[in-house]
């Protein structure tokens, strides 16, 4: 310490000095205002994965700390609501990826990819068996970081995107994961996570769900703004609930309510109601978003959890075609907005892993 | 007294520091200044882009806006250009495309939650509601768009309330139809209660600043340049990044200047390194920022985390990437997603306003 130091701590005294210290050691490390696509975080959230005849989708998780990380992931199918668990281990900085309907084989000699060899997909150190999900699949994956004893660490340090594709047509469409962040500070002894901290509550384990997702859209049915008269588009939206009980699937009711607001400021609204897992083209929730009665061609669209029930995380995906008969598609996916934390309204999620046997 | 003047100094700072804390950069949430990091017009390609904007609060706002022209000059004739290959004698030393840094702004007025829309290329004659017009850009732009909360006098306020959205898309009626879309957020930077002070001149960041600080390292999973599509198999996958300096000077036409350090890891755990400096915006594939760090030929692995590290300004980012599969439609699929950051950079940006009407 130089003496300038010693100086300044001395006008504190022994008192202040101790208040000081308690101060920065009490002061949690902030976490973003609930689940972000723009911070590493220690739960993933995938909410919509595809495959059928028509798509598969490419799952890409990073490791972005200077150390080895653990990770206990889940798919869990959006048609029977049964889960599917694996482990990752991934070395620093390590990205990887998988095919869902393939998922990645541990093998230490795989062949290396280039510009002709496209048989390499599992090239990279192996960060685990992953399992293949076929012949078909749509539902959700969640990733939870954690230690070699395979208990909820909230270091921070996960990031991942999904691309679904077309098979047929190529077309593409990647959002990017929902990063729930943990707390550092604090010491999890038990497989459950709550999700119930937020900015102005910094002292919970991970940041709790937003009370209210935006989702900013064209109304269904909409005319392409390019294309014109000939073209549609349509929004399709993925759910999911912020609780997850992985260890006795006790499945979650989720009701939310839609407020949409058009571009002339008059305001429709209307209401859904789910089991965990909810994707479905918003013609279909409700006839609020139809370009007949929405009254405008932009909407914004408030999505509000039902006070008491859990929270919710979403991704859309805008499938633009142009043409009647055979129609000429492509898609494009979009993270919503979100707004408030449902900690700071007294509400969390929790989310169960199964413990060791 | 000086004992209690030092410890009420040291209780401000902590206080201040959480302050700072709960305002964020993020594509997520509403802002007092949205980043649209790529705007894209070209009638002669059939591309555009369907901007979206809107009013997240309860009351009317003012917002000004200012679009930022990149696009270029070729040295050897009189015309424009987005890149080198654009101009006559393609890979001579005389086929350079300078790149411009032309400015137009506009002002217009939202009501309660509204949202709006417009083509880039058109702009809006009227709003809506009264709230004036957006100008359009033309039949040839690139380059990027800001908007700022102000409020009747045209001073700049600490409102968190706008979202943006963008959709890029490229459409063709014939020979044959063809159509992509990609979509992103608009990357928000928040405001911090308290710290306005009603000048043109926005600090954001780094220390004192009135606006939430830019990133200090931003990292993103990407394909290596060149891989042959895992899903499709017949065609390749590029990916892309658009930078947008987080410092910009409208009240003297002067853009930024940024270095940029680029750390790629592959899945081998495997680090190479570039830099590349850019100056009002840089757009392009991943392989023109250094063409063999992002090869498949050299890294042998499917997939690759990237972290930049930007020096003289704050960067913000946007991913995207690109399939060239043959099958279905042909042509080109885009799909934008956002990064992550990581920290917040020690060093303020600045934004200067020019006067506003």
């Amino acid at each position: 310490m130089t003496g300038g130091d010693a100086t300044h701590f001395k006008f504190l005294g022994g008192r202040g000095l101790r208040l000081l210290l308690l101060a920065v050691l009490a002061a949690p490390v902030a976490a973003q205002n609930g689940p972000s696509t723009s911070r590493p975080g220690s739960i993933l959230f995938f909410p919509q994965l595809l495959v059928d005849a028509d798509h598969e989708t490419v799952v890409r998780v990073t490791n972005t700390s200077n150390s080895m990380r653990l990770a206990s992931c889940f798919y869990v199918s959006g048609d029977t609501l049964q889960e599917t668990g694996f482990d990752l281990v991934l070395t620093k900085q390590q990205p990887t990826h998988w095919l869902v309907s393939t998922g990645r084989q541990v093998d230490p000699t795989d062949r290396l990819c280039s510009r002709v060899n496209g048989e390499c997909g599992d090239a990279g150190l192996d960060p685990g068996l992953v399992p293949a999900m076929q012949p078909s699949f749509r539902g959700e994956l969640v990733c939870v970081q954690t230690d070699e004893s395979g208990f909820p660490s909230p270091g921070n340090s996960l990031t991942g995107e999904v691309t679904v594709r077309d098979t047929a047509s190529g077309d593409s469409a990647t959002y990017t994961a929902l990063a729930v962040q943990g707390n550092p500070d604090t010491f999890i002894s038990a497989p459950v996570l709550q999700l119930n901290a937020s900015d102005l509550l910094p002292n919970g384990d991970y940041a709790a769900c937003p009370q209210t997702l935006v989702l900013t859209h064209l109304a269904a049915g909409a005319a392409d703004p390019l294309a014109g008269p000939g073209s549609t588009v349509q929004t399709e939206l993925t759910l999911v609930s912020c609780s997850q009980d992985f260890a006795n699937r006790e499945l979650t009711a989720v009701t939310v309510g839609f407020d949409v607001t058009n571009e002339f400021e008059q305001k429709l609204s209307a209401s859904i109601q789910f089991t965990d897992w909810l994707s479905a083209s918003l013609t279909d929730i409700s006839g609020v978003f139809g370009v007949a009665l929405a009254g405008s061609a932009s909407l914004r669209t408030q999505i509000t959890p039902l006070p008491g029930g859990p929270g919710v995380l979403a991704v859309a995906r805008e499938v633009h075609a142009v043409g009647a008969a055979a129609p000429v598609t492509a898609s494009a996916a979009a993270n919503l907005h979100i707004q408030g934390s449902r900690a700071d309204i007294g509400a969390s999620d929790v989310i169960s892993l199964p413990s060791a046997f | 007294m000086l004992r209690r003047l030092a410890l009420a100094s040291l209780i401000f700072l902590l206080t201040a520091t959480g302050a700072y804390a709960d305002a964020h950069v993020s594509p997520d949430e509403a802002a007092a200044i949205v980043n649209y990091p790529y705007v894209f017009v070209d009638v002669q390609t059939g591309r555009d882009t369907f901007l979206q904007l809107s009013n997240a609060s309860d009351t009317a706002v003012d917002v000004f806006c200012v679009y930022e022209d990149t696009t270029g000059t070729c040295a050897n004739a009189a015309q424009s250009c987005f890149e080198n290959a654009d101009c006559p004698n393609p890979g001579t030393p005389q086929s350079v495309c300078f790149p411009g840094f032309n400015l137009r702004d506009f002002r217009i007025g939202l009501t309660a939650g509204q949202p709006i829309g417009w083509l880039a290329s058109a702009g809006l004659t009227s709003l809506p509601l009264p709230g004036g017009s957006v100008p359009g850009v033309g039949g040839q732009f690139r380059g990027a768009l800001r908007c700022v909360v102000i409020d009747a006098a045209g001073v700049p306020t600490e409102a968190n309330v706008l979202e943006g959205v963008a959709t890029v898309e490229r459409f063709q009626a014939s020979p044959t139809t063809q159509i992509d879309v990609g979509k992103y957020n608009a990357i928000g930077i928040q405001a911090i209660a308290g710290t306005g002070n009603g000048d043109s001149f926005l600090v954001v960041g780094g220390g004192v600043g009135e606006y939430s600080g830019c990133p200090n390292v931003t990292t993103f999973n990407h394909f290596f340049d060149g891989v042959l599509d895992p899903v499709v198999g017949d065609g390749h996958i590029h990916p892309g990044l658009v930078l947008l300096p987080c410092t910009v000077d409208y009240a003297n036409q002067v853009p930024a200047q940024v270095l940029v350090q680029y750390l790629v890891f592959n899945e081998f755990e495997q680090r190479l390194g570039t830099s590349k400096l850019f100056g009002a915006q840089q757009v392009g594939l991943l392989s023109a920022i250094n063409q063999a760090i992002y090869d498949i030929n050299v890294q042998g692995t499917l997939t690759g985390q990237t972290r930049l590290l930007p020096l003289q300004s704050g960067v913000l980012a946007l991913a995207f990437e690109q399939n060239d599969a043959t099958a279905g439609q042909g042509g080109t699929f885009t799909a934008d997603f956002a990064v992550q950051q990581m920290g917040t950079r020690q060093q303020g940006d600045l934004i200067v306003l020019p006067p506003i009407q």
